[in-house]
């Protein structure tokens, strides 16, 4: 039919012509929206004569079908130029800094106890705690320590009343956990000491992990063990460690630990250690002809410093941002 | 300690310096330091004077020409015993240092220049004061070098000498461990001389003296010590004084044992060795007056007090130049008592310090000897007989040791022959009995006393390297600790909010205490704190958290979330976590410009322990250092559990910060106690409906969380309430705020029907109505 040739030639036309998404939206709705061109022919086909009606509606199908297909392509088209026309407005340049979610950090020391505690725990140690402020008795007595000993010389104490002090070590968790627990044990602890010295290389208050294994047949031999595995687990495969003869009361022999960086010649000291003395197994109540063991203490920023190479101990308790951060 | 090794080679030969170095180290006696005391003199030749005059614009100085074999020289000095012809030892203003390091400078002096100058024994460092210039007494070549001639090349360890081994604190004791290490003899002097007993009386009144000997001699010179001796004194730390304290100290510093000498004629005619009542007075050697407590161990003759026994001696009756008879005190005193008196006086000495480690009353009469031996050589005179009391004889412990022990420490099994040979070596003897050895410990090993004691002994000097490493500990079944674990979750899960943590000294400051009134019990004093500002044993951790927060903001760091978890000490020793914050809630995120502000601070703390399934309640109540409305107490299931909150100006302006600080303190023992063990309940798989609500909510005057519980409450189709939105502004009421509620509907049975949905939410809209009084605003 002619009418919907020119119908149709005009909808291809326009069609052709549109420039934009909005345009081909609006022919859309001209021709086939609710009062579109091709609805109101389709509501003429009830008013036909019969005979007409069946062609006629074929021939309004036929011609939405192509003026459909023609919308589609013109679209599709656009669509993509749209996109084109678009790819600056989306882009995002990747090396812009992100905004960030910062994060905390762990302190230091606790990253160190932390390692420490799980170097130890892997060899079958137990992490256990105890009390900052002890009883004479826990920190000296029981540790072999008597009054007037010159063993407490090495111990600036800092005191609450006459017999109730700030502990100089974690050695006292030993004789607690040793009255608590029944041997065989293997226990290490981690925590604040406090000593009266404060300069440039000491802080009032530092902290230490110490460690007790009690067995029936523990050597220096197993000492030498687990402290040499412990010190490669934590500073290095590389590091060598020697024990040199020293003394603590609580120990019998007694040892310093001194590691080799670098050179062999080179020895830095790292820990005290030592076979515990019978006199504490005795205060406890565990018999030193059945049970012995070993005994090893160290300093907690020692490993820091030396595993980061800080050299000032006061950047610790500092709390500086700026070094927190770091780690 | 220190070591001479020019010394030490009377005894042992030491051999090479390196080697000698290690085996003292790796045998206990730790080398700190190898020093030459005398390596700063530098440029000091011997030279002869060979002109000398009066300068001729001053009287009381000499000019002087001395010849260093490479040419003339001008000195000046004040001392005029100079004289042609003398010997003298010379350091040219070019290149020549005292002791100290001190350069010799060219001086102008009333207008005579001089080229160098002559050394006394002071600037040689042999002396500590000296009245003239050091001149040689034998004849020696010009133009060499003074430390050569004088000896002065001299090499000293300085040794740690750990407190058990007083037996160490001599140079025969370190000769004696070097032969043990090496297995090699040394000898210790046996001065033969004339020795017989006298009838000084001397009495002990106390059981604090082991044993007094009182050794007469008399006719004396007292003079200046020989060079020799002088070197060997200044290479290890002590000064010159005069022939007889000199000879004094070096016996002690030859055998550990400290000893004493007084002018004879100053005691009256007996010495008695009691306890100090209390009250007395005593003027010892260094001018100083002493009131005692009582209980010290006095040396006197009856009526004066000749000495602090085991301390020091007395100013009275001193050696001066005049003494001619003297009295030589050989003496041992108790160990605890010798520390108590130093302590409480406030005075140690190189003798309370071996006294007090404990000094062997068994070589008495080799230091007599050899005291007796010395002064007759150096200070002329002869011995007048000795008077030895002994009231109850030390003798040699016997330890057996099982060679089961030895093996069970050491992980092998020791040669018998090398046990032996070590003991013998450090004077142990031993004989061999049942399954190891009877060993008679020396009495100067007085920390000996039990077989692992023994154990060490062999262990070090075998050497502890040799000890093999093993890892073959039996397995032991271990105990977890929740309580470790749950601090270290809270640590991750504060971080994790962007939280750093501090670890701040535990001590606090009393006025930062006191800027906080009653809110928290003050903390535990210390007697001897390092400064008043650490003095307390922190009743919170906020204090130290403000004080490291403001120490960051004084170092241009504005924006700082910190978190501590430690001991506080408010009644108790009591654990707990803390939190202090300023500036930015993201400082990092530039699409965030919120500051940190008491609700977005409530809800990181909430959701930390959220994450844990810990539900906190939180009340508004105001407390001392806190802003008044802006803090509060934070409970668990009841329970005050912590507190919450802004800090107030004052505590701002105290700490020299602007911006507002929020803080808070939890206690996570309290908490850690109401942990649950977590059950698993399955999530519905219905969907969910989701009804928002808007009001106004009068300030002070109705609690967002009786709202909130409220609609919790209203249907058991409540799965969810939660805050969406929160408005002050235009078109708020004054005092008021705008809360926006959602409200998720949900049943684990089926999906609701709209019907279920409206009736819950009517019958919610109605109960917050009658029981809160809100006009309900918006419904969406």
């Amino acid at each position: 039919m002619e009418e919907f040739k020119i119908l149709f030639d005009q909808i291809k036309n326009k069609i052709e012509n549109a420039k934009s998404i909005d345009e081909i939206e609006k022919i859309r709705i001209e021709f086939m929206g609710k009062n579109g061109v091709i609805t109101s022919l389709m509501k003429k086909i009830p008013e036909l004569p019969a005979e007409e009606r069946s062609k006629f509606g074929r021939d309004v199908n036929d011609f939405k079908a192509k003026a459909s297909a023609l919308l589609s392509e013109r679209m599709a088209v656009l669509k993509e130029l749209e996109e084109k026309s678009k790819a600056f407005e989306k882009y995002v340049d990747l090396t812009i800094p992100g905004p960030l979610r910062e994060i905390g950090k762990i302190h230091v020391i606790n990253q160190v106890i932390n390692e420490c505690v799980s170097v130890f725990s892997k060899m079958g140690f137990d992490v256990v705690e105890g009390p900052e402020i002890e009883n004479i008795y826990y920190n000296f007595e029981a540790l072999n320590t008597p009054e007037w000993h010159p063993a407490r010389d090495l111990h600036d104490t800092f005191y609450i009343t006459d017999s109730i002090l700030l502990r100089t070590h974690t050695s006292p968790v030993q004789v607690r956990t040793m009255e608590r627990r029944k041997p065989p044990l293997r226990i290490v602890s981690a925590g604040r000491v406090y000593r009266n010295d404060y300069d440039a290389t000491h802080l009032p208050s530092f902290f230490q992990i110490e460690g007790l294994a009690i067995d029936k047949k523990i050597s220096i031999a197993d000492l030498k063990g687990t402290l040499d595995n412990a010190i490669k687990s934590l500073l290095g495969e590389d590091k060598i460690i020697r024990f040199r003869p020293h003394y603590f009361p609580f120990t019998e022999p007694s040892v310093e630990v001194d590691v080799s960086f670098g050179g062999k010649k080179e020895w830095l000291e790292i820990l005290g250690a030592g076979m515990v003395h019978p006199n504490v197994l005795r205060n406890v109540g565990i018999d030193p002809d059945k049970w012995q063991g070993f005994a090893f203490g160290m300093g907690i920023e020692r490993i820091a410093m030396l595993k980061y190479g800080i050299n000032d101990i006061r950047e610790f308790p500092r709390n500086s941002l700026k070094f927190l951060r770091l780690f | 300690m220190k070591i001479s090794i020019e010394w030490l080679n009377d005894f042992i030969d030491t051999g090479d310096l390196e080697r000698l170095a290690e085996d003292l180290t790796l045998s206990g006696s730790e080398v700190e330091e190898i020093e030459r005391p005398f390596e700063k003199i530098k440029g000091v030749f011997s030279a002869k004077v060979v002109e000398r005059k009066i300068h001729p614009n001053a009287d009381n100085l000499i000019v002087c020409k001395v010849d260093d074999g490479k040419g003339l020289h001008t000195i000046i000095t004040s001392d005029k015993t100079v004289s042609e012809g003398d010997l003298i030892a010379f350091g040219s203003c070019l290149n020549a240092s005292d002791v100290n390091g001190h350069i010799v400078e060219s001086l102008e002096i009333r207008g005579i220049k001089t080229d160098g100058m002559a050394f006394s024994l002071q600037e040689l460092g042999l002396e500590a004061h000296s009245e003239g210039i050091f001149k040689f007494e034998k004849p020696v070549e010009i133009g060499i070098d003074v430390k050569k001639l004088l000896e002065l090349e001299q090499i000293v360890f300085e040794l740690e000498i750990t407190p058990n081994r007083p037996d160490c604190l001599s140079h025969i004791g370190i000769a004696r461990e070097l032969s043990a290490v090496r297995r090699s003899s040394f000898k210790i002097p046996k001065p033969s001389i004339d020795f017989h007993k006298g009838d000084f009386p001397v009495f002990i009144e106390t059981d604090k003296c082991l044993r007094y000997m009182a050794l007469k001699i008399s006719g004396v010179t007292v003079k200046d010590s020989p060079l020799w001796l002088k070197r060997r004194l200044s290479s290890v730390g002590l000064r010159a004084i005069n022939n007889v304290t000199d000879i004094t100290n070096y016996v002690m510093m030859e055998f550990g044992h400290p000893v004493h000498a007084f002018d004879l004629e100053k005691i009256n005619s007996r010495i008695v060795v009691k306890d100090a009542k209390g009250g007395e007075k005593f003027v010892a050697l260094n001018s100083k007056e002493y009131t005692l407590n009582g209980g010290e161990t006095l040396i006197t003759d009856g009526e004066n007090v000749l000495a602090l026994g085991g301390v020091m001696g007395g100013k009275y009756s001193g050696i001066s130049q005049e003494t001619k008879d003297i009295l030589i005190e050989v003496a041992t005193f108790d160990p605890v008592n010798t520390r108590k008196t130093s302590r409480k006086i406030n005075l140690s000495t190189d003798a309370s310090y071996r006294f007090e480690r404990g000094v062997d009353p068994n070589d008495t009469l080799d230091v007599a000897k050899r005291i007796a031996e010395m002064v007759i050589s150096i200070s002329g005179g002869k011995v007048d007989g000795f008077v030895d009391v002994y009231p109850t004889v030390i003798k040699p412990k016997k330890i057996f040791i099982s060679s089961e022990k030895l093996s069970s420490y050491m992980s092998f099994t020791p040669d018998e022959n090398e046990v032996e040979e070590i003991f013998d070596y450090l004077g142990i003897k031993t004989s061999r009995k049942d399954n190891g050895w009877e060993c008679i410990i020396p009495t100067f090993r007085q920390d000996i006393n039990q077989d692992v004691d023994l154990v060490e002994e062999f262990a070090r000097i075998h050497g502890l390297d040799t000890i093999p490493s093993v890892m073959s500990m039996p397995f032991v079944k271990g105990e977890s600790n929740p309580w470790w674990e749950f601090k270290n979750k809270l640590r991750i899960l504060s971080t994790s909010c962007g939280y750093f943590e501090n670890v701040n000294y535990s001590f606090s400051n009393p006025k930062v205490e006191g800027l906080f009134g009653d809110t928290f019990k003050s903390g535990i004093k210390l007697l001897n704190p390092v400064s008043p500002e650490m003095s307390l044993m922190r009743s919170s951790l906020i204090f130290n958290l403000i004080d490291s927060l403001s120490y960051n903001i004084k170092h241009q760091e504005n924006d700082v979330k910190f978190f501590e978890i430690g001991k506080t000490f408010e009644e108790k020793e009591e654990e707990r976590i803390a939190f202090a914050t300023t500036g930015a809630v993201s400082p990092f995120d530039y699409t965030d410009k919120r500051s940190q502000d008491l609700l977005i601070f409530k809800g990181e703390i909430e959701s930390i322990f959220k994450n844990i399934h810990i539900d906190f309640e939180f009340s508004n109540e105001n407390m001392a250092g806190f802003e008044n409305g802006r803090c509060g107490r934070i409970s668990l299931n009841g329970k005050k559990v912590g507190i919450i909150g802004q800090i107030n100006r004052k505590v701002n302006e105290f700490f020299d910060v602007d911006t507002p600080i929020y803080v808070a303190e939890l206690k996570i023992e309290e908490i850690f106690k109401n942990l649950r063990p977590f059950r698993y309940e399955s999530y519905s798989q219905y969907p969910s409906s989701f009804k928002d609500l808007s009001m106004f909510v009068k300030k002070g005057e109705i609690k967002a969380e009786d709202i909130i519980k409220t609609a919790r409450d209203s249907s058991k189709y409540v799965q969810d309430v939660r805050v969406v939105d929160l408005y002050t502004g235009k078109g708020v009421p004054q005092n008021s705020y705008s809360i926006t509620i959602r409200v998720t509907y949900n049943s684990v049975e089926k999906t609701l029907s709209d019907q279920e949905i409206d009736s819950a939410f009517s019958k919610l809209m109605e109960l917050i109505e009658s029981k809160t009084g809100i006009t309900l605003r918006k419904v969406r």
